[in-house]
């Protein structure tokens, strides 16, 4: 690989990683009204179901950040090395 | 079944939609980390640096927990329609949700016979049908009145669905023109929405496990 080559790999990777970012935030919203919707449609109910859909999403929810930091992750480390690269 | 029933089913269903498109959604996130990751995988031959590691790290953490942040969701529609079914038995039939009729089935495992690019494939056509319920309808609807027409060009294209995967030549992509083909790669998309998330979810795997095992010196 030459170093154009390598240079290229890198801004696509951050663009597809910046991307997949956006695309993930998009999918935090429509979970999230998503989330608000149920938990007004289920108030009050303590049926097994109920409380396995209340699980699945707060688990969900607790994956949110975590990602995020990751997608930033990838697009930031893979600049820090594009910059090295001059 | 009275009417406070039915509205609460009603509303639970289109709760169970959303969450659907937002896995699938999710999915897309996914398959934009698995784009990442592979170029930086390219890069990393040949380099140790710390900083292209970190990275490489990032984006295989970033595409696990996209996609297990959209099989949450698509958990949460299944246990949705776990209590429809118990509240109002038979009012959340196999539809959008992850108890796929097995002719859904049949249909994914055909497109993951024919398409070794399977996370293309989702970029290219799942994002046309995700936004919306409305556009959720129209693909259940699309899904519904050209199934059959899909089918017959599925057989009309090639080998029977029978067939365990030809050993194809990694460099001769036979399989792509029939993905193309418009028609078939619209019904599809809307056959991976409609199926759910289980088929997209396998789809993306098998491919993953492939690319894997293809890309090992």
């Amino acid at each position: 690989m030459s170093v154009g080559e390598v240079k290229a790999a890198l801004r696509a990777a951050i663009e597809a990683a910046r991307q997949g970012q956006r695309v993930f935030d998009k999918a935090v919203s429509e979970a999230e009204a998503a989330t608000g919707a149920a938990n007004a449609v289920l108030r009050g109910s303590h049926h097994e179901h109920v409380t396995n859909t209340q699980q699945a999403l707060a688990a969900a929810k607790a994956e949110v950040e975590p990602t995020r930091r990751r997608f930033n992750g990838t697009a930031e480390h893979a600049g820090d090395y594009l910059t090295r690269l001059g | 079944m009275s009417g406070g029933i039915a509205e609460l089913v009603a509303q639970l269903l289109a709760v169970r939609g959303k969450l659907d498109a937002a896995a699938v959604t999710a999915l897309r996130a996914r398959a934009d980390a698995e784009v990442a990751l592979a170029r930086l995988t390219e890069v990393q031959r040949g380099s140790s640096d710390h900083r292209l590691r970190a990275a490489v790290t990032d984006a295989e953490v970033a595409r696990d927990k996209a996609g297990r942040y959209a099989r949450l969701l698509s958990d949460a529609a299944g246990h949705i329609t776990a209590y429809v079914n118990t509240i109002a038995p038979g009012a959340a039939p196999a539809g959008t949700d992850n108890a796929a009729s097995p002719s859904g089935d049949h249909l994914v495992e055909e497109t993951e016979e024919r398409s070794r690019k399977g996370e293309a494939f989702l970029r290219r056509h799942v994002k046309k049908s995700d936004d919306t319920e409305d556009t959720l309808k129209q693909a259940e609807q699309a899904i519904t009145t050209g199934f059959r027409e899909l089918q017959k060009g599925l057989k009309g294209s090639g080998s029977s669905g029978s067939t365990t995967s030809t050993a194809a030549d990694p460099g001769t992509p036979i399989d792509r023109p029939q993905l193309e083909h418009p028609v078939a790669s619209v019904i599809m998309a809307a056959g991976a929405v409609v199926v759910g998330f289980r088929g997209v979810w396998n789809m993306v795997k098998k491919h993953r496990e492939r690319k894997r095992s293809d890309e090992q010196p």
